[in-house]
């Protein structure tokens, strides 16, 4: 066996150690990624929302594992490594990227009319959704598909947006407190799903919601 | 104006100036950036890129989905 072999099995060793609980938890907590997700998570299982839940805090866990690896592998504060996918997801990201809207209207109308078509919060309608977000965390856990040129963003105008979604994110958590408890609506403080459920309460407008929902999908997975 | 117009009147404030910000950093030149091209720069690590992608699946859990 080579000095360089014994090097990667040690290192490789050394990065399962890192990515234990201890480890985990110490990465995890130094992503603010990581700990939007929690926050989120927690909101979600005190308005019972055990799906959400389960969804935010396994995306969570496993964002922390790698970094702890990474971490390890890499040094303090390292470039993402996005390594290969399994043979089903480069598949479908092959897919995906060569696709075009056209090619892709036809299933992301089927699939939001189907959907659409059961009521809202029924048990298959929330495993669609669930299968579809998490395929697509899946997806986008590789990287994008394919290298564009990057941009780069002042820190004013990151600043100017992240003051938009503390507004957004604050006056939502504002509404929900002011609701009588967690779980129970408000008309005089609604949130955004009080508010979105005149248009949601239909089939029509849930297909249509849904097909929005995976359009923005979509581009987020192409960009 | 009651507790329900106000509070709708705060949310559809916050889209206004959302729209602006996109409306501005259209613009040849502009130090805000457009929401594509800030989202792209979140998602250039894998922290960022599965958040977005998270919070995207989110959306749908926390509309369509209990």
């Amino acid at each position: 066996m080579g000095e360089s072999e014994r090097e990667a099995i040690a290192t490789r060793a050394r990065a399962a150690e890192a990515a234990g609980a201890g480890g985990a938890f110490s990465a995890g907590i130094r992503e603010p990624i990581v700990v939007c997700l929690l926050l989120a998570a927690t909101f979600d299982e005190l308005s019972g929302n055990p799906l959400h839940s389960i969804v935010l805090v396994g995306t969570a866990v496993a964002l922390s594992i790698v970094r702890a690896r990474e971490r390890v592998t890499t040094g303090a504060r390292p470039e993402t490594q996005w390594g290969d996918p399994p043979p089903l997801l480069a598949r479908m990201r092959s897919a995906i990227d060569r696709s075009s809207i056209p090619l892709l209207l036809l299933p992301a109308v089927g699939l939001a009319l189907v959907i659409g078509w059961f009521d809202r919060y029924s048990v298959i309608a929330s495993l669609a959704v669930a299968a579809v977000g998490v395929t697509a965390i899946a997806l986008s856990w590789h990287g994008p598909l394919h290298d564009e040129p990057l941009e780069p963003v002042e820190p004013v105008g990151k600043v100017l947006w992240a003051l938009v979604v503390v507004a957004l994110a604050g006056w939502e958590l504002t509404n929900l407190f002011l609701q009588p408890s967690l779980t129970t609506d408000s008309w005089a403080h609604p949130t955004l799903s009080v508010l979105s459920d005149p248009v949601l309460g239909s089939p029509i407008g849930r297909s249509l919601m849904l097909f929005a929902w995976l359009r923005v999908g979509w581009g987020l997975l192409r960009r | 104006m009651n507790a329900h117009d106000f509070t709708v009147i705060v949310y559809g404030g916050i889209a206004a100036v959302a729209f602006l910000l996109e409306l501005l950093g259209r613009r040849e030149g502009s130090r805000i950036p457009s929401l594509s091209t800030l989202f792209r720069n979140i998602m250039r690590t894998r922290p960022g890129r599965v958040g977005m992608t998270a919070g995207w699946a989110w959306l749908g859990l926390h509309f369509f989905a209990r």
